[in-house]
């Protein structure tokens, strides 16, 4: 009897032993094709963020649309985590008004390309009212103005191999996102705030607006956009600046 | 051959005695335990980062608070909040989604057993005979006298519709108003944030629910230690076997 249940635990466990590596590696490769794996995987937190990016990105699959609102609920005060850059470059940009400034786009682009202020006003814009909630808790709703960034990866045209797009700022803050987001409608480089030109404190002159994740991904200040497929080999590999800081790449929730 | 074992383990009778607990409940309860403690301790990390809260969309700094808690943020320990370990709200948060998800999937197997394998029906829908006044009256009096509570072998009226309310209007009212914080989440279903009266009055249910929460695991972890501790937790760890 002892024996019989000895061996059927055996057997039972193997069984479920072999089950469960398949099921992982299994897992794993679907995960991967599909782009279900976020940069920060690695550390005792992966299980979680992977969790969370692989469920919302199947949720999200069908583009849904963050909820825009009516110019009564824009909020009368905005509070900032940190102000402009205090550095020599920023201050001098701003002196000029930002005539001199360009944004770089580069990496995986068929044709690299330098855009002024004022060619980027001149692009096909969008507006729209957006609610942005901060990691901290706290929110607000601001009308804001700008070109879809899809527009301007379509003008230099992204390699099929592409898989993420990386912003760089004047701040020592940088980000990424992955395509869904960066093809994404509302996500847009952004250069009017409530009917006005972006403030120094809230990116001037150019800034990421991505409304269906938390307030740190929309990297202000922006000089440069790289296209790349292997997020790995930029910086520390963690796909942003923040997860060094404890934040998670993903911040769709 | 295999399956049937499995089958026999997880599905084993449950029976009229509360301690015959089948494998499936004690594990799934301390999976829950853990990831329970996970997200209290986390959320309460959060909280510390910004403990104001509002009623409606959007709420911050310069619009005014429903209420604020008591606690001081910026130093914890003598040392500014952003220097310990990066942050609190970005390891509170961490530590809060991943419990989250061992807390979710974790009860959802609980749920779903507990529906397949009767455990519900026989252990906390309350049985025809516990429906009327005067039963209701006897168990608050067992209750708080907690005179008879240690001779009871299965769950009385108070307990059935206590644990009932928790597990299916607390715990999903709680996940949904988080989700109702979730900015990609909204986008999918934005009925669910409307629901909640906007995104900031979700934040506030989240905290009331979260603290309702809280209230019933001290009331829990209470009658344990006063109807006898050992026993109780003898009866949530071993098998009928090993007893």
């Amino acid at each position: 009897m002892s024996e019989t249940l000895t061996r059927r635990k055996l057997i039972t466990t193997g069984l479920a032993g072999v089950a469960g590596v398949t099921g992982l590696s299994a897992a794993e490769r679907i995960a991967n094709r599909y782009g279900l794996i976020p940069p920060d995987c690695g550390g005792i937190w992966g299980v979680g963020d992977t969790l969370t990016y692989a469920a919302q990105r199947i949720l999200m699959s069908h583009h849904s649309m963050a909820r825009e609102f009516s110019p009564s609920e824009i909020s009368k005060s905005i509070p900032i985590n940190s102000g402009a850059p205090q550095t020599e470059d920023y201050q001098r940009h701003l002196a000029g008004n930002f005539e001199d400034w360009r944004l770089k786009v580069d990496g995986l682009v068929a044709r690299p390309a330098s855009f002024s202020l004022a060619e980027i006003q001149r692009m096909p814009a969008r507006t729209q009212i957006t609610h942005q909630g901060c990691e901290q808790g706290w929110s607000f709703i601001a009308q804001w103005s700008g070109v879809p960034l899809s527009y301007v990866l379509n003008r230099v045209g992204v390699s099929t191999r592409a898989k993420y797009v990386v912003f760089w700022s004047f701040d020592p803050r940088w980000d990424s996102l992955d395509l869904t987001d960066a093809f994404h409608p509302q996500t847009l480089l952004a250069y009017n705030m409530n009917g006005k030109d972006l403030p120094p404190d809230y990116g001037a002159p150019l800034r990421v607006r991505v409304p269906r994740q938390l307030g740190y991904k929309s990297v202000k200040y922006l000089t440069r956009i790289t296209v790349v497929d292997d997020i790995k080999k930029v910086g520390d590999g963690k796909g942003s600046a923040l997860p060094a800081h404890g934040f998670s790449w993903y911040a769709g929730i | 051959m295999a399956t049937a074992y499995l089958v026999d383990v997880v599905f084993q009778p449950v029976t009229a005695k509360a301690e015959a607990r089948p494998a499936l409940v004690r594990i799934t309860h301390w999976i829950f335990t853990l990831s329970f403690f996970g997200l209290a301790i986390s959320g309460f990390a959060i909280v510390l980062v910004h403990p104001h809260f509002y009623w409606g969309e959007a709420g911050n700094a310069g619009t005014p608070a429903l209420f604020s808690l008591p606690v001081h943020p910026p130093v914890l320990f003598g040392l500014p909040e952003r220097t310990i370990v990066g942050g609190l709200s970005g390891r509170g948060r961490h530590l809060h989604f991943q419990s989250a998800w061992f807390a979710m999937l974790s009860g959802l197997v609980y749920v779903i057993f507990g529906m397949l394998s009767q455990h519900f029906r026989n252990q906390l829908v309350p049985t025809a005979d516990q429906l009327s006044w005067r039963s209701l009256r006897t168990a608050v009096r067992d209750h708080l006298s907690l005179r008879t509570l240690r001779a009871h072998q299965s769950y009385n009226l108070v307990q059935r519709l206590t644990y009932l309310f928790v597990i299916f209007m607390l715990f999903p009212l709680a996940t949904l108003s988080g989700f109702a914080m979730s900015p990609s989440i909204t986008s999918v279903f934005p009925s669910l944030s409307i629901a909640f009266g906007g995104q900031q009055s979700a934040r506030t249910i989240h905290f009331f629910l979260s603290s309702l929460l809280c209230l019933f695991v001290v009331v829990h972890v209470l009658m344990i230690c006063l109807t006898g501790f050992e026993k109780r937790m003898r009866s949530m760890m071993a098998s009928k076997e090993e007893r």
